[in-house]
């Protein structure tokens, strides 16, 4: 028999004053627990991360030297044939586990932590997900793939892209229980504007309006439970955010089918993305090594002038520069009230006497700073276009 | 007058190794040990005398583990190898990058970030190149 639940009553609290007639049984336990419940698994998710994450980091310390004794080992020119071709063995056991320490911190990893650009580069991200996928399927499950290296990138973190991809994987696995062969096909595939990812597995088909469910933006209301559709649908949004999309095929003369379309990051004709241009101007080379994993985190663009013609569209909307560049890029750029002017963003202490200009400052020992900055002139310099 | 490390040009360099993980020195002492240039390599010890070693030793490359024992604050060895032996260039060297401490580190002075999960050809790259005079940021992939 569970214990009754007491509620203390505002009005005792107020007076600081508890008496045995003001303690209720409350009739919310259960309520409760229903609302525990999914703090519960977010926690024990979070947990699982954290491990994950440490595992990940063990397995390479232990993997690195390993690695470096088998190159040693294996310039040495007196060694049989043999012993050469059981290194190359070990080596190619020691960098499969290697890649999937790696596909382990892309999945078990903060995606605000990691250092991953904004897009995806599909035939290299293969390489550190199939491990995983293997992990995550039946023991026996054939995992095979036809992804072209000359794919374009796809605007999408690889983070993101892994933790879907497994999900639809596992829920492949889900329906291919009890087949006499497993197996899933990736491929991908570009139409146009997009890269189609399709996942492709050989077990039955779900439920009947599950793929209607799949669609439904307002499906996370309902509770998840195996093959609802409610994972799918959460998914789905992640990929909306991106401007990518995930659909169910109603038939598939293999089994089922998942298809994850993705926007293809574009290069206009001139060798040029159509993102927002940052122009970087750091005379030290660490400060401009940080600004260039910024500018790929966030899918941003370096300017660089071509030919000398850097005016009209082609013009940097951002400049990030050091205060000894100041007073050149002051000179050569147009003021603030001007639409097109490009926000600056200054690496250094400002001087006595700064240009009369909006600037972002930024201390050098504070470069963390740089990527809100970059957001914000981003955002800025939209508004004003748009007004 | 360009240095012989602006040139290209094979010589002698010093490098430092800055790590409790004595298993992964041995194997770097070993595999380096094949390369050209590679032979003067130094540990710390013990990991609480880094700053002093690097300022006896004055190597053209500290490997700085991010994640030291015995309590020791790699940004404070940093910062100190950075202000006393400034003709030193520090590379970080992680299993567990992160931008925070891509840009905490190379804001402090790090010329280079390494992560552990890159082969050995790109570690040796990234050591030329900083000895170059590039900063370098070399993650996994």
């Amino acid at each position: 028999m569970q214990p009754p639940q007491y509620t203390l009553w505002p009005s005792t609290r107020d007076r600081g004053v508890v008496s045995a007639q003001e303690l209720r049984p409350s009739s919310h336990h259960s309520e409760r627990r229903t609302f525990d419940r999914p703090q519960l698994e977010q926690h024990r998710l979070a947990v699982l991360g954290s491990i994950t994450a440490g595992m990940a980091h063990h397995l390479r310390n232990a993997i690195m030297p390993a690695l470096l004794r088998v190159d040693a080992l294996s310039a040495n020119p007196h060694d049989s044939d043999r012993l050469r071709s059981d290194l190359s063995h070990v080596r190619a056991s020691l960098t499969s586990l290697q890649e999937l320490a790696t596909g382990l911190r892309l999945l078990a990893g903060d995606p605000r932590e990691l250092m991953e650009p904004a897009t995806t580069r599909l035939a290299a991200w293969w390489k550190d997900i199939e491990p995983l996928l293997h992990a995550a399927t039946t023991a026996g499950t054939s995992i095979c793939a036809d992804i072209a290296r000359t794919l374009p990138q796809a605007s999408v973190p690889p983070s993101l892209l892994a933790q879907i991809t497994i999900a639809l994987v596992v829920n492949a696995n889900q329906w291919m229980l009890g087949t006499p062969s497993p197996r899933i096909h990736v491929t991908a595939r570009q139409h146009d504007d997009t890269v189609c990812l399709t996942v492709r597995h050989a077990g039955a088909m779900p439920l009947h309006g599950v793929p209607h469910d799949t669609a439904d933006p307002l499906r996370f209301e309902s509770p998840i439970e195996v093959a609802s559709g409610t994972r799918l649908t959460a998914l789905r949004e992640l990929l909306r955010e991106h401007d990518g999309d995930l659909t169910m095929d109603e038939f598939s003369p293999w089994g089922g089918a998942f298809s994850i379309r993705l926007r293809v990051r574009h290069e206009t004709s001139r060798g040029r993305t159509s993102t927002v241009r940052v122009r970087l101007a750091l005379s030290d080379p660490r400060h401009a090594a940080v600004a260039r994993m910024v500018l790929s985190q966030q899918g941003l663009t370096e300017w660089s002038p071509r030919g000398g013609n850097d005016v009209g569209s082609e013009a940097p909307q951002v400049i990030v520069c050091d205060a000894q560049m100041l007073a050149a890029i002051d000179r050569t750029t147009p003021p603030r009230a001007d639409t097109d002017a490009p926000r600056l963003i200054v690496v250094g202490a400002p001087p006595r006497h700064a240009p009369q200009r909006e600037i972002t400052w930024i201390s050098p020992t504070a470069l963390g700073l740089l990527s809100g900055a970059l957001l914000h002139a981003h955002a800025d310099f939209a508004d004003r276009r748009a007004n | 007058m360009p240095t012989n490390a602006e040139t290209g040009a094979h010589e002698r360099f010093c490098v430092l190794f800055v790590d409790d993980n004595e298993p992964l020195i041995d194997a770097l002492e070993s595999r380096l040990a094949l390369e050209t240039g590679f032979t003067d390599l130094y540990r710390a010890v013990p990991l609480t005398d880094a700053a002093h070693t690097a300022a006896r030793l004055h190597p053209d490359i500290v490997l700085l583990d991010v994640n030291l024992s015995d309590g020791i604050d790699v940004f404070e060895v940093l910062q100190t190898i950075v202000r006393d032996t400034p003709d030193s260039r520090v590379i970080m060297f992680t299993g567990h990058p992160t931008a925070e401490l891509v840009t905490r580190t190379m804001g402090l002075g790090a010329w280079g970030f390494v992560s552990k999960g890159v082969s050995a050809e790109r570690l040796i790259s990234a050591i030329h190149r900083v000895r170059r005079g590039e900063a370098v940021i070399e993650l996994d992939g």
